[in-house]
C-alpha cells in the first residue's frame, strides 16, 4: 500500500516528524510505533481484516497511530467525531478508543457486509433524517491524497499545520494523508481557534497550513506581524478577493481546495500560482478528476456555468445505510449539487448551491432550520430568511420577522432565542424587525426586496 | 487605567461576546474555552480586542497562548504584565 510502503521508505528520516498538542515523533519512531499497535491490533478478532471498526478520531498522535495500524491491517474504519456519543454503527465489530487502544462495543458475529477491501466510511454531515455513510475503499483515498500532494508539492522540506478535524474528508484526504505521502512533517493541533494556530505555527515552523475560511477570519486580527507560509490551503469556502489579499500580505499565498466527502479533493490551486489567478477561481481539476459543467445553453455572457459533475478515478463507492450496506452505488458521475464554471485556463469555479444549503463556518447550514427555529419563537408571526454578502462566519445570514397582533418582540430577544436554540454557526448574522412583508403579485414574500436590504446591512 | 480584576474581565465577558454565557459559571479559574465556558474561535477574538480596548494593551505575536488566555486568572496576569511595562 502506497502509504505503509512511504512510511517505511522513510523509516530514516529522523530529522521529520509527526507532532500533536503535547508530543512528538520521528518518522521512524512513528513507523514502529504504528507496527506496534498493528501488532496488538492483530491479536483481536474484532480487529481481523474484512471488519470495520468504529474510530472515533482524534487530532493527536494517537489517533494517527491507531488510524493507520487499522490501514495496515486492512481493517475498514468508521470515522467519527472524538465527542461522538451516539450508538456504534450496527456495521462494526468494536468502537476503539485510541488514547488507550482499547475496545468496546464488541460484537463479533456476523456485522461485516461483504467487504472484498478495506473502506473508510465517513458520516455525511449537516443533513437531517437517517445516518447515511459515504463509502470509499481506503486505496482511493489514499490514491486521491496522492493527488492533492502533487497539487501542493508537498515533500521533506515541508512543515504541515492540520488545524481542521482529521475524521473529515478535507482534513483526512486532502491534509493528513498528502502530509504523510509527501514525507513532510506535520503538525496536527486539536483545537482550531486561533490562539491555538499561533501556539502551533512557534513550535514547529510549519511552511503550509490547512484551514476553512472562518479560521483565517479570526486568525488575521491576531496576527500582528507577518508571518508567511508557502501556501495556506482553504476549504469549504472561499475568502473575498478584499479579504484575500490583505490576508496574503500577512500569511502568504492561499491556495483554494474544492472536494466533498464522495469525491475527495476534485480542483485546487497551486499555492505558487499568481495572486490574481487563486483568488479568482478555486483551481484546475486534481489529476485523474473530470469534471464537466451542464450549463444552460441560453446563457452569453462569460463563462457557461451550471451544475457540476464529477467523474474520478478515486471517488467514493456509493452510500451506505445505518447497517454498512451500500444502499445507493455511486453514479458514474457524481452530482455535486453546487453549481460552476470552468474558465479559459481550465479553472473551477463554484458559484454556489443549487440548493438553500450554505457554509458557515465550514459547517452546512440549512436557511430552513433557521426559519423554523424563529418561526417557533412565542410572538413571532412570520419569517424570512435569506442571504447576503460575506461575513467572517462565511455566507452572511439576515432574519427578518413580523410580530403577532399585540405581541412585544425585540430583535434581541430572537437573538437570545437562536443562540439557545442554533449552533453557533447558524445564528443569523443580524435580525430584523419589519411591520410587513412586502408581496409579489403571486402573494409570496418579495425576497428579492429583502436581499437588497440584507446586502446593504451586511456590506454596512 | 482599568485594572483587570477579576469582576472587570468577568463583566466584560458577560456584556461583550457574543455567547450565552452563564454568570454563575464564571469564576477566575473555569477553562474560557473546551471543558468550562466552551467560548469558540470568535469569542477568543472577540474577548482579545474588548481586552486591548479596555484595559489599555497592545498584545504582541508572542502573548498569543492557550495558556495566557486560559481564564480569567491567567488575563488578569498578562494584562498586569502589560500594564507595568507600558
Amino acid at each position: 500500500m502506497l502509504l505503509t510502503e512511504d512510511l517505511i521508505a522513510r523509516a530514516d528520516a529522523a530529522d521529520r516528524f509527526v507532532a500533536d498538542d503535547g508530543a512528538q515523533l520521528s518518522y521512524s519512531a512513528l513507523a514502529d510505533r504504528v507496527a506496534e499497535t498493528a501488532e496488538t491490533l492483530a491479536a483481536h478478532d474484532w480487529a481481523a481484516p474484512g471488519r470495520a471498526v468504529a474510530l472515533p478520531l482524534t487530532n493527536d498522535l494517537a489517533g494517527i497511530c491507531a488510524l493507520l495500524a487499522l490501514f495496515q491491517r486492512s481493517v475498514s474504519v468508521a470515522l467519527l467525531p472524538a465527542d461522538d456519543d451516539g450508538p456504534t454503527p450496527a456495521f462494526c465489530s468494536a468502537r476503539l478508543d485510541t488514547a488507550t487502544m482499547s475496545a468496546s462495543d464488541i460484537n463479533t458475529s456476523d456485522v461485516s457486509p461483504d467487504r472484498e477491501e478495506p473502506l473508510v466510511y465517513l458520516r455525511t454531515s449537516g443533513s437531517t433524517g437517517e445516518p447515511k455513510w459515504v463509502v470509499i475503499t481506503r486505496d482511493a483515498l489514499i490514491l486521491n491524497a496522492d493527488g492533492v500532494r502533487d497539487r501542493m508539492r508537498l515533500g521533506p522540506d515541508d512543515c504541515v499545520l492540520i488545524p481542521v478535524p482529521i475524521y473529515h474528508m478535507y482534513g483526512l484526504g486532502a491534509a493528513l494523508l498528502p502530509t504523510l505521502l509527501g514525507g513532510s512533517s506535520l503538525r496536527v493541533a486539536s483545537r482550531g481557534d486561533p490562539l491555538s494556530i499561533l501556539q502551533a505555527e512557534r513550535a514547529v515552523n510549519p511552511t503550509m497550513a490547512y484551514m476553512i475560511p472562518s479560521q483565517c477570519r479570526a486568525l488575521q486580527p491576531l496576527r500582528r506581524s507577518p508571518r508567511h507560509y508557502r501556501g495556506i490551503v482553504i476549504a469549504t469556502g472561499r475568502l473575498s478577493p478584499e479579504f484575500a489579499e490583505k490576508f496574503e500580505e500577512m500569511n502568504g499565498p492561499v491556495a483554494g481546495l474544492y472536494g466533498s466527502s464522495e469525491m475527495g479533493a476534485i480542483a485546487a490551486a497551486d499555492p505558487s500560482t499568481d495572486a490574481d489567478r487563486r483568488r479568482r477561481e478555486i483551481g484546475p481539476p486534481l489529476n485523474n478528476v473530470q469534471i464537466s459543467i451542464e450549463a444552460d445553453e441560453t446563457e452569453e455572457d462569460g463563462p457557461a456555468t451550471g451544475p457540476i459533475f464529477v467523474r474520478h478515478g478515486a471517488g467514493y463507492m456509493g452510500y451506505a445505510d445505518g447497517t454498512g450496506t451500500i444502499s445507493a452505488p455511486a453514479p458514474e458521475q457524481h452530482p455535486t449539487g453546487d453549481l460552476g464554471y470552468i474558465n479559459e485556463l481550465g479553472d473551477l469555479n463554484v458559484v454556489g448551491r443549487a440548493d438553500n444549503r450554505i457554509k458557515r463556518d465550514g459547517l452546512w447550514v440549512l436557511l430552513g432550520e433557521i426559519d423554523a427555529c424563529l418561526a417557533d419563537a412565542a410572538g413571532v408571526a412570520e419569517v424570512a430568511v435569506v442571504t447576503a454578502g460575506q461575513t467572517r462566519r462565511g455566507v452572511g445570514v439576515v432574519a427578518y420577522f413580523v410580530v403577532e397582533r399585540g405581541a412585544d418582540v425585540s430583535e434581541e430577544d430572537l437573538m437570545h432565542h437562536c443562540r439557545d436554540t442554533l449552533p453557533g454557526h447558524a445564528v443569523p448574522d443580524q435580525i430584523v424587525r419589519i411591520k410587513a412583508f412586502g408581496r409579489l403579485a403571486s402573494g409570496k414574500t418579495d425576497l428579492r426586496a429583502l436581499k437588497e436590504d440584507a446586502a446593504e446591512r451586511i456590506a454596512g | 487605567m482599568t485594572e483587570p480584576t477579576f469582576e472587570n474581565l468577568k463583566n466584560l465577558i458577560l456584556s461583550e461576546l457574543e455567547s450565552n454565557v452563564d454568570a454563575d459559571t464564571v469564576t477566575a479559574e473555569v477553562p474560557l474555552f473546551e471543558g468550562g465556558l466552551g467560548l469558540d474561535s470568535f469569542a477568543v477574538l472577540d474577548l482579545v480586542m474588548a481586552i486591548e480596548n479596555t484595559f489599555g494593551v497592545q498584545f504582541t505575536d508572542e502573548d498569543f497562548t492557550v495558556e495566557n488566555f486560559a481564564n480569567i486568572k491567567a488575563i488578569a496576569e498578562l494584562v498586569t504584565r502589560h500594564q507595568k511595562a507600558a
